[in-house]
């Protein structure tokens, strides 16, 4: 679905004078492949690359060095870039900035518009979106009274009417409280499932990342790291070493196994922690 | 009592024919130098409820006295109450708007009438408070990182000298470790005696930092304690739409399947030490 082969990004930060302009180089020889239908994670800490890196995904920024391939097209042929953004759709962080409809479904028809959907086919196509992220009854609500949640699920909705098989989520939970962050996550999981859309997911929140089947680890605009999130969460140092969070019962985990309980790492959840603790105190009071 | 909130109602129009009751009768009492986190989920009213500390909303009815004195009777100044609680927004780096960072930080003491050299003295200290060094002040606000645009951000809140700051969601969309600095030193600006309000979603930042939580549910405050007491009712946690931190929640599913836990902590190092114990006395 998604080949990165070493894709290098620069631009000028511009000073005073000429002698201020610094090159910045915010991808350093990035390489990635996602096979479609993969739930995919990109974390790292701010200004470690990974929104620049999402850029790319459907031609917003183009490599300085190196290609993206979005199904064997190339994102700098600029015959490609139309297709390329069929299949590739983003959603981005803040709520505010990417809803333009004055009604739910005007905003979903906006994206349709533009791919030259026609007018007969395009009901059809509003309604199995809203009916996905399962907004059917906001159809006609004004956005601007919808919650910062609900806001999002519209963005994907409008993203997904025009059927993309991938759909990058660019810190679109950041700006979300706890309830509607779960939401989001949940309906992306969910697409993934049931539609098989393959999903970008760039986040802070480690609970978010917990069900991928990959994660990648960004750092000073390289992949520092890359696995499964079992395999990620095994490397709690790493984790700390690159600015990430490590879920506060993941770090307990770890902490009671430096103190001789024997438990199996990592730990992701808290239900995970608590039940090898009552199997263990089980088995041994049983011996 | 530095800041008491007697019955505060307060009620919007949504739209031309819905009403909102924001808040309803919300009483509250803070004491100089207390750490407090205001939590609720969206819509509680926990935002609009910060907004009045200021005077930047003025309720329907009730009344608040700062240092004892109302701030809504006639000619109160309520300048100089917006300079003693200062409030930080949410993305605050969005109000950033000189030239210079050290003409944003320096634009509010300038503003209560501070001569530039004064003002300046301020940014520069709140500046390095937030630990913004001295070759960024030249600098434009604009060209920082997004971390570094919020503490600059809030170093323009800092410069004015509050006595109390309330930030509203202050580290939303922030990467962990730059989370943690920031409520550090919040944790440091407590010491030197200033007074906290945190509103906050994360449950986990709330229980290591603050040492009382307001909860706040459909516009009235159904809990007030400290960390351990808030999560010791689980149920009207989850009644307020809100989760527990991971240590407590991991405290009472342990209790709930039966192992003997005594005592209910945030605390991750008094928790494990706990947890630890009893699984070593099954062992022996």
């Amino acid at each position: 679905m998604i080949r990165i082969a070493d894709v290098v990004h620069t631009y000028q930060r511009y000073g005073k004078s000429e002698e201020d302009t610094i090159t910045i180089q915010a991808l350093d020889h990035v390489d990635m492949e996602v096979k479609a239908g993969q739930f995919i994670a990109i974390i790292g800490h701010n200004g470690s690359g990974k929104s620049t890196l999402a850029k790319h995904l459907n031609a917003l920024l183009l490599p300085s060095e190196g290609t993206v391939w979005i199904d064997d097209m190339a994102t700098n042929v600029t015959e490609n870039v139309g297709e390329i953004r069929k299949r590739v759709c983003m959603v981005f962080q803040n709520p505010d900035n990417q809803i333009i409809g004055a009604t739910v479904e005007e905003d979903i028809a906006f994206g349709l518009e533009n791919m030259k959907i026609p007018t007969e086919r395009m009901q059809e196509k509003i309604d199995a979106s809203l009916e996905a992220i399962h907004m059917t009854e906001k159809r006609s609500a004004n956005p601007g009274n919808l919650s910062g949640g609900q806001k999002q699920k519209t963005a994907i909705a409008g993203a997904i009417a025009v059927e993309p098989k991938c759909l990058v989520l660019d810190e679109a939970t950041a700006m979300l409280d706890p309830q509607a962050r779960k939401e989001v996550i949940e309906i992306a999981e969910e697409l993934n499932r049931t539609k098989g859309i393959t999903i970008i997911l760039i986040t802070h929140h480690m609970d978010e990342v917990i069900h991928a089947d990959k994660i990648f680890v960004m750092n000073q605009g390289k992949v520092a790291a890359s696995g499964t999130p079992q395999e990620i969460f095994l490397q709690t140092d790493m984790l700390e070493k690159y600015h990430l969070e490590v879920p506060a019962i993941t770090r307990m985990a770890v902490e009671m196994v430096r103190q001789g309980i024997d438990l199996k790492l990592p730990v992701l959840t808290v239900e995970q922690l608590t039940n090898q603790i009552c199997r263990y105190g089980g088995n041994s009071s049983a011996n | 009592m530095l800041i008491e909130v007697e019955k505060l109602n307060y009620t919007y129009a949504s739209s031309e024919k819905e009403k909102v009751h924001a808040l309803k009768d919300v009483s509250l009492n803070i004491r100089q130098g207390e750490f407090v986190a205001l939590v609720g989920s969206s819509g509680s009213g926990k935002s609009t409820f910060v907004r009045h500390l200021n005077g930047l909303i003025k309720a329907d009815s009730g009344d608040i006295r700062f240092q004892g004195e109302s701030i809504y009777q006639k000619k109160y100044p309520i300048s100089k109450l917006r300079q003693k609680v200062g409030l930080v927004f949410q993305y605050p780096e969005h109000q950033l708007f000189s030239r210079s960072v050290l003409a944003d930080v320096a634009f509010g003491p300038r503003n209560m009438g501070d001569s530039k050299e004064e003002a300046e003295n301020k940014a520069k200290a709140a500046l390095e408070k937030v630990g913004i060094g001295e070759e960024l002040f030249e600098g434009s606000p604009y060209e920082l990182s997004g971390g570094q645009m919020r503490r600059v951000a809030i170093a323009g809140i800092l410069a004015m000298e509050p006595e109390v700051l309330v930030l509203d969601e202050p580290t939303a969309g922030l990467d962990p470790y730059v989370r943690n600095q920031l409520l550090n030193l919040l944790k440091k600006m407590q010491k030197s005696g200033v007074t906290i309000l945190l509103v906050s979603h994360s449950m986990e930042e709330v229980a290591n930092y603050a040492d009382r939580v307001v909860v706040f549910n459909s516009g009235r405050i159904c809990m007030d304690g400290s960390p351990e007491e808030v999560f010791a009712d689980k149920e009207k946690i989850r009644k307020a739409g809100l989760e527990m931190p991971q240590v407590m929640e991991a405290l009472w599913q342990l209790k709930e399947q039966g192992i003997p836990v005594h005592e209910f902590t945030c605390n991750e190092k008094t928790a494990i030490c706990q947890i630890v114990d009893i699984i070593k006395k099954k062992e022996a």
